[in-house]
């Protein structure tokens, strides 16, 4: 079995690349594809510590965190597609009409 | 201490990870969002692979079903949706000027620099306990998840957490669905008109 430091350098990395596309795209649906790397490296660091500490807390978490991922997109959908109705493009920012 | 590492462990740890990665980079780096929703179901299914490796299969069929299976597809039919109905001058497609994001993109490079010397400079090496051998992991997730004895792994109950997920998921997809309802307005002013006023009113004026 490889160290689990290995894999908690994987998931600080898959969390960096979704950290750099929430900050340097302008498209909202890019920004959710985004969050959605950024929950699996929390998700792949909890089902790591789970096999660490041979507990089986971290995996039940990792279930509640896809139920909620769901959710999450789900309404997220919901958003863009209004958005994409209001403003007739999902450019982030130029939804700028609840600014100040 | 330093565990012994199999080297067919190392070499297939290394391949995936290099896999999750390598389209994990090209999912943010891409400049189509089809393309980079395409390239976000080959690292969510090798993350899978992972987790099979950690011994988590059950976590496995999961993150298939539910983020390959529903997540991605929800993804794409907003992206199709979307697309449908923007002019193809528009710009929908993302943009990725240098200039403006360079800030941004470089705090997020410092940001994993900073953690992972952080990692590198504070993680021990040591052997993960694993799970013993023939444990019913996905039996024992059952019951830790309605708080019943008879888990013969270790972990608590979380039947309280359980039924408020289930609430939150039901809110949540009742939210979606109203959000991305079409005129909600159109369809109550319908129903209170074909109330106030009945057909035999109607024939009366006539």
């Amino acid at each position: 079995m490889v160290p689990i430091s290995y894999y908690v350098f994987l998931s600080l990395a898959i969390f960096s690349i979704g950290l750099f596309g929430v900050l340097t795209r302008r498209n909202a649906l890019m920004f959710l594809i985004s969050i959605e790397l950024m929950l699996n490296a929390a998700n792949l660091n909890f089902v790591a510590f789970s096999f660490l500490h041979g507990n089986l807390t971290g995996q039940i978490f990792t279930l509640f965190i896809l139920a909620l991922a769901a959710a999450e997109v789900a309404v997220g959908i919901g958003i863009i597609i209004v958005l994409h109705r209001t403003f007739s493009d999902i450019d982030v920012t130029k939804a700028v009409t609840m600014r100040w | 201490m330093i565990p012994e590492t199999n080297i067919y462990d190392l070499l297939s740890f290394l391949f995936f990870a290099a896999v999750t990665l390598g389209s994990s980079l090209g999912v943010v780096m891409v400049k189509d969002v089809w393309h980079s929703a395409l390239l976000l179901g080959v690292a969510l299914l090798s993350i899978a692979i992972h987790y099979i490796i950690l011994s988590a299969e059950f976590i496995a069929a999961m993150q298939i079903l539910v983020y390959v299976g529903g997540i991605l597809i929800l993804i794409s039919f907003a992206i199709m949706l979307i697309r449908r109905n923007s002019d193809p001058t528009s710009n929908t497609s993302p943009t990725f000027p240098i200039g403006p994001n360079l800030l941004n993109g470089t705090t997020a490079v410092l940001f994993f620099i900073l953690c992972s010397f952080i990692i590198y400079s504070t993680s021990p090496l040591i052997s993960p306990i694993g799970f013993p051998e023939g444990a019913q992991i996905t039996t024992s997730i059952g019951y830790s998840l309605f708080d019943i004895p008879g888990s013969s792994i270790e972990s608590e109950g979380f039947i309280a957490a359980f039924e408020i997920v289930d609430i939150a998921l039901v809110a949540a997809l009742v939210a979606a669905v109203m959000l991305a309802r079409r005129t909600p307005t159109n369809i109550i002013s319908k129903v209170s008109f074909s109330f106030s006023i009945p057909n035999f009113l109607k024939r009366g004026e006539k």
